[in-house]
């Protein structure tokens, strides 16, 4: 039976200030991914148990700067805790994390969260790095001022945690009283709008005080009853008439609340040290015009090295292990259609997948490491030059940069890109960056194309492959940006946090969550599709129980699909067995592996099987010339890049975009991109005399 | 000892100058959020790096403007 919850709680904050390591250190591994019912951003929820063993929820709120929201994710902290989210109670409290070495623009959030009505904890976390800055904070004058409790905190350490654990249990914890003052006529005008608004009592003002602060186009967006629209206008044009901007006004208000209670509470011990910090010596390569390129190249090349170098004795691990349970399945059931389907559709597919689980954790690793460093942002900052070109920037290129890893979290993180129109086309380009699922098909490519290579050339087409991918999603973006989704190109306004030492154990956490994930997949998605792959290639059987095995295939509903579209794929230099790698991948692209382990009825195929690259070098057309020669090797890999194979991404574009016309076009516009770049490097090169 | 009063744009000023705020404009929804991020009046900021954007220090904190953003942040110049 589910235990009954003693509170909601709610952790918000600004982007950078420890919050999700917070949120890991209370609720562990105790905690769960969803949506918001009638939005399509993802729920982060745990559980933990306050000081008297009280179960609480919590939620993770997208990093925010202030309930003024600018993007999707911004506004999904701001509905939940104005209880805008149907079917999602206000929280009992809310966990508010502040930066103790930068209070003065932290607090600014924490004056929102005050004017909320709700139960405020200010987490005060890295007190370690303010007293490193020289900082002292007076804690009983700072909880004395904001009126509820603070608790100072090393998050990195899980120093505090217990404490903030009582804080948030304390029976009664009540609301908070005091708050940044704004002018009068200006809490005339809240109190005036407030009645009006349909929103609840507790949340009335808030919802006022929003609405007054809106531009032109934000109350033309909101979808306001035309009494309210009024009001609102009338309101504004009261208060500037009164000498006040409603949109700054607040703003100002707030900040000077702030710089009053910090030169109360913060205290600078000796003279403030203007000299370059650690961040600043960094900054100074690593956001250099030359330098910076120099290092974003060097650390992409590493991440790609180790790829190779760190996953072998892993993926030999595992390849091994599945080998071994082939054999002994094998060993022990009679031969027939079963113990074909178990061992080389079951394992001969889901294996196929599991054994490039080491080198997708790695790509994970270092993603992990470059944005829990505070590098990201700078890849972001380096990025924009090149990102403005195209009409779009820095920011939208943190997607792109996590789709390397997965497209999936790549697409739900265009959320923090605010305009509508330059997230949609982030949103479409996003899948044109080289994916861990496509690391399979490059491996057993490249092995098949160059067998002597060594691993640093290896890496070297590979990184090629990654190139190509980033180069078509450039292009396409311009295109987006200057036909379908016309815009001005956004200004870049982007913090970038102080470098920090990684936290490997958040790392290992999302990690492992991406690994359940991943497993989960090969367990459902891709158990499925072998299963149906195993059919269309096994059934129907041909009548002459002496048919070769190439004759057994090309009776089969997955031989003849082959065929069938063998004279559309030909000019690429594909033949009907890649065809039916192809169609078979389009649902997920790391099948193809499997599936060409199922045509050339490899048991256990996977990118390092030895048995499997033979084969397929082997492999002849019906002229006797080799099939996988190096051009047609290049040009299925170019297909590999450029063509949209994965359900999973495209489900999650219909559910970010609101529907399936997105998509779909998507699709279509893939899937042309990757035959026309097909059909250049297969015509091309014969033009130029390669084989 | 506090230098000129030389008035200029977050944009124009030069790189490794500590600068003060005159004047955002205050009613465009970019200018509210740099408000929000710490950019109201007389506050001070160090431009840091100069190019297609720009990097400023502001109350401890660094942060990436587009040029374009820039020219809507009123400066004067108080030291090098």
């Amino acid at each position: 039976m589910a235990e009954a919850l003693f509170r909601r709680v709610a952790i918000a904050g600004n982007p950078n200030t420890g919050k999700s390591t917070i949120f890991n250190a209370l609720t562990g591994l105790r905690q769960k991914v969803g949506n918001y019912p009638g939005v399509t951003v993802e729920k982060k929820t745990g559980r933990f148990f306050g000081s008297h063993g009280e179960a609480m929820e919590l939620i993770d709120l997208p990093g925010s700067y202030s309930l003024q929201v600018r993007s999707p994710d911004e506004a999904v902290a701001r509905d939940l805790l104005l209880g805008r989210v149907a079917g999602e109670p206000r929280p009992d409290v809310i966990i508010t994390v502040v930066d103790a070495s930068n209070l003065d623009r932290h607090l600014y959030i924490v004056a929102q969260m005050l004017e909320l009505g709700i139960p405020v904890v200010v987490a005060l976390n890295m007190v370690d790095v303010a007293e490193a800055r020289g900082l002292s904070i007076d804690l009983l004058e700072l909880k004395e001022r904001l009126g509820v409790p603070v608790i100072p905190m090393v998050a990195s350490n899980a120093t505090g945690i217990i404490e903030l654990k009582q804080a948030v249990s304390r029976t009664p914890l009540p609301k908070p009283e005091r708050r940044a003052q704004f002018p009068i006529v200006f809490e005339t005008e809240i109190a005036h709008l407030a009645k009006l608004t349909n929103a609840p009592a507790e949340s009335a003002r808030m919802e006022a005080m929003l609405l007054l602060s809106l531009d032109e186009q934000g109350l033309r967006d909101a979808n306001l009853s035309p009494t309210l629209y009024t009001a609102v206008t009338a309101g504004q044009t009261r208060l500037r008439g009164a000498g006040i901007d409603p949109i700054s006004a607040p703003v100002d208000a707030r900040y000077d609340w702030v710089a009053t209670m910090c030169s109360a509470v913060v205290h600078r011990r000796g003279e403030d040290n203007e000299g370059l910090t650690i961040s600043d010596r960094l900054d100074m390569i690593l956001t250099h015009k030359v330098w910076g390129w120099v290092a974003f190249v060097a650390m992409m090349s590493l991440m790609f090295v180790c790829i190779f170098f760190l996953a072998e004795p892993i993926m030999e691990a595992i390849n091994g292990g599945m080998a071994a349970l082939g054999n002994w399945i094998g060993s022990h059931m009679a031969e027939g259609d079963l113990r074909s389907l178990i061992v080389d559709g079951i394992i001969g597919g889901v294996g196929g997948m599991v054994v490039f689980l080491p080198q997708i954790l790695i790509l994970f690793f270092f993603l992990g490491i470059l944005e829990d460093s505070g590098y990201m942002a700078r890849a972001a900052f380096i990025m924009d030059r090149l990102m403005s070109r195209v009409g779009l920037h820095g920011k939208s290129f943190v997607p792109m940069l996590s789709s390397f890893a997965c497209a999936i979290p790549g697409v739900m993180a265009t959320r923090t890109i605010e305009s509508r129109k330059d997230r949609l086309v982030t949103i479409l380009v996003a899948p044109l960056m080289s994916c861990s699922a496509r690391l399979p098909v490059y491996i057993v490519m490249i092995a098949v194309m160059l067998p002597a290579a060594g691993a640093l050339q290896r890496a070297g087409i590979m990184l090629g492959m990654y190139a190509l991918g980033l180069i078509a999603a450039f292009v396409m973006a311009w295109v987006f940006k200057k036909t379908l989704l016309k815009s001005e190109t956004p200004m870049l306004l982007l913090e970038l946090p102080p470098y920090r030492a990684p936290i490997i154990r958040g790392i290992a956490q999302r990690m492992w969550e991406r690994a359940t994930i991943f497993l989960r997949r090969a367990g459902t998605v891709i158990l499925a599709l072998s299963i149906v792959l195993w059919a269309l290639l096994t059934y129907p059987k041909p009548e002459n129980p002496e048919a070769t095995q190439s004759e057994a295939l090309a009776h089969s509903i997955g031989g003849r699909m082959g065929h069938t579209i063998e004279p559309v794929i030909a000019p690429l230099g594909f033949d009907w067995k890649i065809g039916i790698g192809i169609v078979a991948s389009f649902a997920a692209r790391e099948v193809f592996v499997g599936t060409m382990g199922q045509i050339y009825n490899i048991e256990d195929a996977d990118e390092d099987n030895e048995e499997l690259r033979e084969q397929m070098r082997a492999e002849k057309r019906p002229d006797g010339s080799p099939l996988f020669t190096p051009l047609v090797c290049l040009s299925l890999m170019v297909f590999y890049v450029l063509a949209m194979q994965c359900v999973s991404t495209v489900a999650i574009v219909r559910r970010e975009t609101g529907g399936w016309t997105w998509p779909l076009f998507q699709i279509a516009y893939m899937t042309a991109l990757a035959y026309l770049g097909s059909l250049i490097v297969y015509q091309g090169g014969k033009l130029l005399g390669f084989q | 000892m506090l230098h000129t009063n030389s008035k200029t744009t977050l944009a124009s000023a030069k790189c490794g100058d500590k600068l003060r705020v005159l004047h955002i404009c205050p009613d465009c929804p970019h200018c509210l959020r740099l408000r929000e991020l710490g950019f109201h009046d007389r506050i001070l900021v160090k431009k840091v790096a100069d190019g297609t954007a720009i990097i400023c220090v502001i109350m401890g904190t660094r942060i990436a403007l587009g040029r374009e953003l820039c020219e809507h942040i009123e400066v004067e110049r108080i030291a090098a």
